[in-house]
């Protein structure tokens, strides 16, 4: 069994990798005052599906989730797992799609996209294929070991240039909870759905404590908010509305008086997509996973070059940025469904399995 | 096994993540770089010192065009190393260009990513042909323009200091404003500061002068060691500047209420004054130099201190788009100024 903080860290920088890039610029598009709420809100509606997601798996003590789908009604493991499925398969062609583009636009602008694409997949599914889950865990720890200190260091000076007041009005007008009905909103959401589906994988492999995950959580919060609040504290709300990459802009006013630190948004990138990597990495895994314990017992390498193939092919044939955004858009039927009706089946599944237990125990 | 190690070792030959690379000889790294405007044309020029170890100074080219990538372009062009401006340090415009607005101008170099935001931008007082001809002729190393604005090279605190990223920001927000340093080429000295241009939404619309800047960088937080002559009596250092904003409304109208605490050495004295006397005096000669560009700031409508930015609790967002406009020419400043004399120099005070 591997440890539970290696859980935790592999929660904190999957989700890390997710955060900085695309994240701030919907929470800003959403709304025009009080930039915390929609932040709050969506962390919120984040402990509640994990709560209850993990509440739910608890009961099955040491099965995961697709464990617990193939002792079903096929109608209901359908349900469940293909949605799973074709969101694990739609959140990799978007995070390997949106990180090549900003690779592409903030370092290597003579690279051609498909080569970072394939960067982007050769190396996590190498780290799939090479070894299972266990490994990835334990990669987790390594990974966060090398990057985490340049991301806080980055993170932290990236405070250099804000302006406190830009922080006001701090309590929210009447017009200010138009966010609930904005698109964007909904859009933004992708960075508190696409790794709590993971939790549901590790029981079998690891022990993931609650508690933990929720303190992991509490490291996050900061996390979410700086991302959004320091571009508006360094450049105001409709600067940073203007901008396609909030954050990174804002880490590239920095001023750092020692050569090496000239471009300090290079050392943010690299951590950023080594945890995006990962997360990438622990996705193919999972679809991998699914595929092969409930539909079919290929052999693991096949899954995965089939997945990559997939993927890569997808990603080659979006064309531009406009499109990924639409995908975004498109996605979030999808996300609204595994994120409340995943958590939920597995939550009273869970209650229904608890109280047949107690029965036989009591009958004894 | 060994077919994926093979895979492995293969991808370290391909994704070393350099591509279409061009090595550093051929590469021409500008420091500074010129930009005029006349009648919807650009004309570009390029400040690039000679890297070779026989020849030193610097080379300027410059090139006309419909936009500013355009001219960049075509120096590219006819260059035989690319143009690369990634390590650009300064950004000279001349007046032409800032009387008509640099919104477009800098929408299209935060846009384009090749010029860092935090480029210095700079306004020249006269042509700029003539300005880079004289940093041309002048024999040195070309870098002087850079260390002219390097906070731990050649700067002063009667200088303004404005990035790029700062300008694009006077462009969209509603409360902030900044001025540019105005430059020309100097008599003995190679550059030489004229004040400061007040750029309202990224046009110009006023100036400093370097006095006037001089207090604008105690007022916006700048920490200094500039030096101010207190009236006839004395002169003193300003070793720490700290200013508390508190606005309300009253009547409909805003007022702020502003206190600055001034740390300062006595650097040198005429006649025998009290400490006490010298604090008085430099009160009312910051608070009169405060409230003649404060008449500049409410004639011109532009907010160079961010003062709306205290009033932001105040005002719903369609008000406070409002600001510059409608409350800034309104707005009342009461200003205290608090001063320590910290020391007195090797002298005992008189």
């Amino acid at each position: 069994m591997t440890n539970s903080f290696n859980v935790t860290l592999a929660y904190i920088i999957t989700h890390i990798g997710l955060i900085f890039f695309i994240y701030p610029t919907d929470v800003i598009e959403s709304t025009s005052q009080s930039h915390w709420m929609p932040v709050v809100t969506a962390f919120i509606f984040h402990l509640v599906i994990v709560f209850t997601y993990l509440k739910g798996l608890s009961y099955f003590e040491g099965r995961n989730l697709v464990m617990i789908m193939t002792n079903r009604h096929p109608l209901l493991a359908w349900l469940t797992l293909l949605p799973v499925l074709l969101y694990l398969l739609d959140v990799i062609i978007l995070m390997v799609r949106a990180n090549a583009e900003i690779i592409s636009i903030v370092c290597l602008a003579n690279t051609p996209l498909w080569m970072l694409m394939l960067l982007m997949l050769l190396i996590p599914g190498y780290m799939v294929i090479r070894g299972n889950v266990k490994s990835l865990l334990r990669l987790a720890l390594l990974i966060s070991f090398l990057f985490a200190l340049p991301c806080l260091f980055v993170i932290s000076a990236s405070f250099q240039n804000i302006d406190w007041r830009y922080v006001l009005p701090l309590i929210p007008r009447r017009e200010a909870f138009n966010y609930l009905a904005h698109p964007s909103f909904y859009k933004s959401l992708f960075a508190f759905t696409g790794v709590f589906l993971l939790l549901g994988y590790f029981p079998s492999f690891a022990k993931v404590k609650m508690k933990s995950i929720f303190l992991g959580g509490l490291v996050l919060l900061p996390m979410y908010l700086i991302s959004v609040y320091v571009p508006i504290l360094t450049l105001g709300e409709e600067t940073a509305l203007q901008l396609q990459y909030p954050y990174i802009f804002a880490v590239d006013t920095l001023e750092i008086d020692w050569l090496m630190f000239d471009r300090v948004t290079v050392f943010l990138l690299m951590s950023l997509i080594a945890f995006g990597l990962l997360f990438i990495g622990f996705t193919i895994w999972q679809i991998m996973y699914t595929i092969k314990y409930s539909f079919k017992k290929w052999n693991s390498t096949l899954i995965v070059l089939i997945v990559l193939l997939i993927v890569y092919t997808v990603c080659l044939c979006i064309p531009d940025w406009q499109l990924v955004d639409q995908f975004l858009q498109w996605n979030t039927f999808l996300r609204i469904y595994i994120s409340i009706v995943t958590p939920s089946i597995i939550f009273v599944l869970g209650l229904i399995h608890h109280s047949k237990v107690n029965r036989e125990l009591n009958s004894i | 096994m060994k077919p994926i190690l093979v895979a492995a070792a293969l991808s370290l030959l391909l994704l070393t993540g350099c591509w279409d690379n061009k090595d550093i000889n051929h590469r021409a790294l500008p420091i500074a770089m010129g930009i005029g405007y006349k009648n919807g044309d650009y004309t570009v020029y390029l400040d690039i010192p000679k890297v070779s170890a026989s020849e030193k100074g610097i080379e300027v080219y410059s090139e006309h065009g419909k936009s500013i990538n355009e001219a960049i372009d075509l120096i590219s062009m006819n260059l035989e190393s690319q143009v690369d401006l990634l390590h650009l340090k300064v950004i000279v415009v001349d007046k032409p260009f800032a009387l008509h607005g640099l919104e477009e101008g800098i929408a299209s170099i935060i846009r384009s990513r090749y010029i860092a935001p935090k480029t210095v931008f700079v306004i020249c007082d006269q042509p700029l042909d003539r300005f880079f001809k004289r940093i041309d002729d002048s024999s040195n190393d070309g870098k002087s323009i850079y260390d002219f604005f390097q906070k731990d090279a050649g700067w002063s605190p009667q200088i303004a200091f404005t990035q790029v990223w700062k300008i694009f920001r006077s462009v969209h927000s509603y409360t902030n404003d900044v001025v540019l340093p105005i430059i020309k080429a100097g008599d003995t000295t190679i550059l030489e500061s004229t004040g400061s241009a007040i750029m309202k939404n990224g046009v110009m619309v006023g100036r400093l002068t370097n006095e006037q800047t001089l207090l604008y960088n105690v007022f916006n937080g700048d920490n200094l060691m500039g030096k101010i002559e207190v009236m006839n009596h004395a002169t003193v250092q300003i070793v720490s500047n700290r200013l508390r904003c508190r606005g309300r409304f009253q009547q409909g109208k805003p007022i702020l209420k502003s206190t600055l605490y001034l740390k300062v050495i006595i650097v040198d004295t005429t006649g025998n004054p009290s400490t006490e006397k010298i604090k008085t005096e430099l009160k009312i000669l910051v608070t009169d130099r405060f409230n003649e560009i404060f008449k500049i700031v409410r004639r011109d409508k532009a907010d160079i201190f961010g003062l709306g930015q205290h009033f932001r609790d105040d005002f719903s967002r369609k008000e406070l788009s409002q600001w510059r406009e409608k409350y800034l020419p309104q707005l009342q400043i009461e200003l205290d100024v608090k001063t320590v004399v910290r020391n007195t120099g090797n002298l005992k005070s008189p």
